[in-house]
């Protein structure tokens, strides 16, 4: 028994290899998840990759335009989706179980349309009318409240998927989850104020010339201080 | 032709090294575990992210993995034990306490903390977790290890493991540079794009660690050329397998063998590796997704020919009877380090002497 076992076991760690080699390879694939998400399409990042190649490939001779050229890359990764989950059926729940997921979109396309999260509290100031009150903004030494958590790595992934694609349930459990926070730790707060201020970053021209972003607020969530408590 | 090719590679996946080269990657890789939990648990950030909503998390989770679901999901106490352990695994794999099954808990303990939130995920999360896996495939304690210790009474026997476990970590490194260089397709990125990718990224503040948006303006030139380098360095980096297996197949002679035999590739790749995970270390913060994959440079070489067999020889030197153990291990390693000083017949009769001197074979 010991015998045969010696005498199959080299193959067996051949076999092993080469599924693993199989695993990696083919769950490094752009995956049918990542790809079949329509909201990541249509942001103003993607939508002005999809023109710049869009006029890349009028130059070359193709008639298309950044709409027609994303509609027709979209269909094509819906096909491809299809494929990529029959092939990745055998290898998904090994690569599962041991930790050997794969999935490698890392700074696929640099985020020029960016989505700070700004936190405000509603405050009584001295001459007793209410103003807003800049509590935190990303990466600011004046605005710091919360800097430890939001610095952390994990959490710029999470801030930088609301640029890439809004989830608006994700959002408002974060706008919530700030809300609630702010108003605890600052009991004199009538209300705290989250918004997502999105701009497009400037040119290397523009930033040498000392110019100044401009952006807009959008998805603004108010809590108020007696309702939240 | 079929057959021929199988048993190559069953003969190639026979091969054994000594255990210094896996050692210094586990001992890496347990410490970026280490690092990447406590971090989490220290700042109270783990509170945050991969507690349940309902229990004071920022969102609302699924239940996660298997040992997190068994721990009664994501909750605060279950997140705490899990890091606990965690932590303690990780330190186990580090000083190689324990054997596989330490690699095999560490690996189960990281799926189930990092997965718990999927939304936070990092690169470097599928990184460790993969090292750990190979680390439990690969027998990384029979050196540099508590383990050693205890069985041999030396820190560091020169006991021989099997290489596979290496090259599939290789793999990993390379198929990971690879396909996100070519998941790049961001206009950016490209020379249509102007390779103007790196200069928007320090634009915006996601991941920048301070201001660096106007010096990227003063310099862009300077980040169009790291910007090129970074995505053709990407893209080739499966190309280094071609070189190992020229280097590999080295007897049937060659031309472009010989230049590989001559030239070591992989120190080249190297160098722009680790300028670039320097890079990303001094200006961007993503995690210690450049310590878990500069970790996994150290499985580049085999023990025999690393840059560092030196320093380890000395530091096994000083490790009680190990000298003439590691002239075992270092001899008995197969590949072209050893083949290039005696040829690779001599090579293998003196590692076979030494080992019978040795009396060390770990398996």
């Amino acid at each position: 028994m010991r015998t045969r076992l010696r005498r199959w076991w080299p193959h067996a760690r051949a076999a092993f290899f080469i599924y693993h080699v199989m695993a990696v390879v083919i769950l490094s694939l752009p995956s049918a998840g990542a790809l079949q998400n329509r909201s990541t399409w249509v942001t103003r990042n993607a939508t002005a990759d999809f023109e710049a190649w869009a006029g890349t490939l009028r130059r070359l001779g193709v008639d298309t335009d950044g709409p027609r050229l994303r509609e027709r890359l979209w269909g094509l990764a819906g096909e491809w989706a299809a494929i990529q989950r029959a092939i990745s059926r055998p290898f998904a729940g090994y690569a599962a179980t041991v930790g050997a997921e794969q999935g490698w979109m890392m700074f696929a396309t640099p985020q020029r349309h960016p989505a700070e999260l700004h936190v405000d509290l509603l405050v009584v100031n001295a001459r007793g009318e209410e103003e807003w009150r800049p509590l935190f903004r990303p990466r600011s030494d004046e605005f710091v409240w919360m800097r430890w958590l939001f610095d952390h790595n994990r959490v710029r992934k999470l801030m930088g998927r609301f640029a890439r694609g809004m989830n608006r349930p994700v959002y408002d459990s974060v706008a919530r989850f700030c809300g609630r926070r702010a108003l605890a730790e600052h009991p004199g707060a009538r209300a705290a104020r989250v918004r997502l201020y999105r701009y497009a970053t400037l040119p290397p021209a523009a930033v040498r010339a000392g110019a100044a972003t401009r952006g807009e607020y959008e998805e603004e969530r108010i809590f108020r201080a007696e309702e939240a408590r | 032709m079929i057959r021929r090719a199988w048993a190559a590679l069953v003969a190639a996946l026979s091969v054994r090294e000594a255990a210094s080269g896996l050692a210094l990657f586990r001992i890496a890789a347990g410490a970026v575990t280490l690092y990447a939990i406590a971090s989490m648990a220290v700042g109270g950030i783990d509170a945050a992210l991969w507690v349940d909503a309902a229990e004071g998390g920022m969102l609302s989770l699924p239940e996660g993995r298997w040992l997190l679901r068994w721990m009664g999901g994501p909750t605060q106490a279950a997140i705490t034990r899990l890091e606990i352990a965690g932590v303690l695994a990780a330190a186990a794999v580090m000083v190689g306490a324990g054997g596989r099954v330490t690699m095999l808990l560490a690996g189960q303990l990281y799926l189930a903390l990092s997965t718990a939130n999927p939304r936070v995920m990092g690169g470097y999360d599928a990184l460790i977790s993969g090292a750990l896996w190979l680390l439990f495939l690969s027998g990384s304690t029979a050196s540099w290890s508590v383990d050693a210790r205890l069985r041999t009474g030396s820190w560091a026997p020169a006991a021989m493991i099997p290489a596979w476990p290496r090259y599939l970590a290789i793999f990993q490194l390379l198929v990971v540079y690879g396909t996100t260089g070519v998941n790049k397709l961001g206009f950016p990125w490209t020379p249509a794009g102007g390779f103007s990718a790196l200069y928007w990224v320090f634009q915006e503040p996601t991941w920048r660690r301070f201001e660096t948006g106007w010096w990227a303006a003063w310099l862009y030139p300077l980040t169009q050329v790291a910007t090129a380098i970074t995505w053709f360095w990407e893209i080739g980096a499966p190309l280094l397998l071609v070189f190992f297996y020229l280097r590999a197949t080295g007897e049937r002679g060659g031309r472009l063998r010989a230049l590989c035999r001559r030239v070591d590739l992989r120190a080249w790749f190297a160098a722009i590796g680790v300028l670039l995970h320097v890079g990303i270390l001094a200006l961007l913060n993503v995690g210690p997704f450049s310590w878990i994959s500069l970790s996994y440079y150290l499985c580049l070489w085999s023990p025999a020919e690393a840059p560092w067999r030196g320093w380890v020889a000395r530091a096994e030197g000083r490790g009680g009877s190990a000298g003439p153990q590691l002239v075992a291990g270092l001899a008995a390693d197969r590949h072209e380090g050893a083949a290039d000083q005696h040829g690779e017949a001599d090579a293998e009769r003196d590692a076979a002497r030494a080992r019978e001197r040795a009396g060390v074979d770990a398996e």
